[in-house]
């Protein structure tokens, strides 16, 4: 610690600036995992606030709620406590004067399990057809309770009777309604009941042979763009973790090369080699911990500063997480220099 | 009791058609209190045979004793505490650690050897001595090659060791600078009872010393 904290002190700016460049890679892999999981709750927020554990759909659909239609035909007259309808149909609210807002409608019996599940920040649920309870999404389009708008360009309005909080199906808002507007919305015949059935059980019988039972992951990973999504973010996180590994190594062993001789003096003078090791890897410890503790604080002002429209979402576990990553992979880097200073050769510095 | 024993030591370098004897059986002793010299031309083998006298390197062939250890005996990490405790190396160049000041480069011999080191009061007199006091926080680069060679003195002397060795000391000096280091380095000897051994080709620390050595070609031999 002596020799590492002596050095950085004489040499502020050489180690200034390799600690910057970990401030900014800390940053940006912060930024990202809470972008990631953001956009990832934002995915799965309304799915997540059901409570469900499996799903059945037609299993034509490709595990997709958009594409999955259930007919009366193939439910059961009469579903078990346990199990609820969800009719999902796309929509686009428009109101003159406000913006136009795309959106999921799901279509609910008030009566089954995941109506009872929906926490209302205002109003009520949806007692007719032409009701909706909307994610607060919508206020920041600028509607309110009591606003009537059109929906998918049909004839009759609906009105908002009640707003809820994080109810968002692949980043878009949700809005529940009735079982019974959802044909219309969704354009499809009458003889059709919903797009699935969700159940608070892990593996229900599909009781058809239409229809399938997926488990709730297998449906979250069909989700629209959501395992794309995802792995794009943890590309860009893991090579960001590579780069700095890279940095950390690269600047880590040209600081080394320069002290070479040095080195090799102070091996002669017979001090030991383990000294200038952990010299090396304190300095690595120092700098990634000091570049992580500014990262850490310019992501804070970050989260401050960012408009609610932004998906971040800043999970402390999930940070830390990648930042004990961060100090792993910066020692890791710093392994390689070690390994030439313990090359060093102290006959070299006899003789001039 | 001699400090430093060498003894029939021969060197050689290289393998094969490109195997060349650098040092031809070298016997060399260096007793506390007194001050040798070994003079030779450049490439004669002054600086291999304190090399070898260091413990950095193992000859070819013969005994080297420091400080009553046997070095073809000792292991890497003994070689590597006799010059932490033993042995004070005086280099013509980078001596110093450029990113510690002077008070500093002590210090971090007390990190590695925690006793046996001169006392503060000892290391006050001693740079006192040496004319460094106004010097202590500098660091080495803000200093003159004197200085520094100075500073590197009194840190080879700091662990208190038994032998110092100095490889060309006064290569980097102006000439007025050179009798003063040379008269340094024969007061360790003199009066801090020191084996002190110079390597060297400059003749004027001929008159400083007790005992005057010639190297050429690799062979030792007593000077008249
Ligand atoms: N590691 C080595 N490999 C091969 N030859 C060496 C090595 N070290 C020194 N020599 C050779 O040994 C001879 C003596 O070198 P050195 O001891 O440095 O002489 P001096 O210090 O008297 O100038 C020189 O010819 C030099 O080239
Ligand atoms: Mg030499």
């Amino acid at each position: 610690m002596f020799l590492a904290l002596k050095e950085m002190r004489k040499e502020k700016l050489r180690y200034s600036l390799i600690i910057a460049m970990i401030v900014l890679i800390s940053y940006l892999i912060f930024i990202l995992t809470s972008l990631a999981l953001g956009l990832a709750q934002q995915n799965t927020d309304a799915i997540n606030s059901w409570g469900m554990q499996s799903i059945i759909m037609n299993k034509d659909a490709d595990i997709s709620l958009s594409q999955s239609l259930i007919k009366k035909s193939q439910a059961p007259s009469t579903l078990p406590k346990s199990q609820a309808y969800i009719a999902q149909a796309p929509i686009v609210a428009k109101k003159s004067g406000h913006d136009q807002v795309s959106g999921t409608f799901i279509g609910l019996d008030n009566d089954q399990f995941v109506a009872k599940k929906i926490t209302l920040t205002s109003g009520h649920l949806a007692k007719s057809r032409y009701q909706l309870v909307v994610d607060d999404a919508f206020k920041e389009s600028g509607y309110k309770l009591g606003d009537t708008f059109k929906l998918n360009g049909n004839a009759h309005a609906y009105t908002i009777v009640g707003f809820t909080h994080n109810a968002k199906m692949s980043v878009a808002p949700v809005a529940y309604g009735r079982l019974s507007a959802w044909a219309t919305l969704k354009n499809v015949p009458t003889t059709m009941i919903a797009s699935a059935i969700v159940s608070t059980k892990t593996a229900p019988k599909a009781g058809n042979s239409a229809l399938h039972t997926y488990d709730k992951d297998t449906f979250v990973q069909k989700l629209p763009g959501y395992s794309a999504q995802n792995m794009t973010f943890e590309m860009m996180i893991g090579f960001l973790l590579v780069i700095s590994l890279i940095v950390i190594a690269v600047f880590l062993y040209i600081l080394t090369m320069q002290k070479q001789q040095n080195y090799a003096v102070l091996r002669a003078q017979g001090i030991p080699g383990s000294v200038l090791v952990k010299s090396t890897l304190s300095q690595a410890f120092l700098m990634v911990i000091s570049g992580l503790v500014i990262g850490v604080i310019l992501t804070v002002v970050t989260a401050m500063a960012m408009p609610s429209a932004v998906p971040m979402a800043f999970d402390v576990p999930i940070l830390g997480a990648v930042a004990l990553a961060l100090v792993v992979i910066a020692m890791l880097g710093a392994v390689i220099p070690v390994r030439s200073i313990l090359k060093v050769d102290p006959v070299s510095v006899i003789g001039g | 009791m001699q400090a430093l024993k060498i003894e029939h030591v021969d060197q050689f370098f290289g393998t094969g058609a490109s195997r060349v004897q650098v040092l031809h059986d070298v016997n060399f002793e260096a007793k506390a209190g007194e001050l040798s010299l070994i003079l030779g031309p450049s490439g004669s083998g002054k600086s291999t045979l304190l090399t070898i006298a260091g413990g950095l390197l193992t000859p070819t062939k013969g005994n080297v004793q420091v400080a009553g250890v046997e070095l073809g005996q000792a292991s890497a990490k003994q070689k590597e505490q006799l010059r932490l405790n033993h042995l004070g190396f005086v280099l013509q160049a980078y001596h110093l650690l450029p990113f510690l000041t002077v008070n500093e480069q002590f210090k971090l011999v007390d990190h590695v050897k925690k006793s046996g080191n001169l006392s503060a009061d000892a290391l006050t007199h001693l740079l006192e001595e040496l004319g460094l006091t106004p010097f202590v926080n500098a660091y080495p680069s803000s200093l003159s090659g004197g200085q520094q060679q100075r500073v590197a003195i009194a840190r080879a002397l700091y662990p208190d060791p038994a032998v110092v060795l100095a490889d060309e000391p006064t290569a980097a000096l102006d000439s007025t600078r050179v009798m003063q280091v040379g008269q340094l380095l024969q007061d360790l000897a003199h009066d801090r009872q020191k084996a002190v051994v110079i390597v060297t080709h400059d003749v004027r620390l001929r008159a400083l010393a007790d005992h005057v050595y010639d190297m050429v070609d690799g062979r030792l031999t007593q000077a008249q």
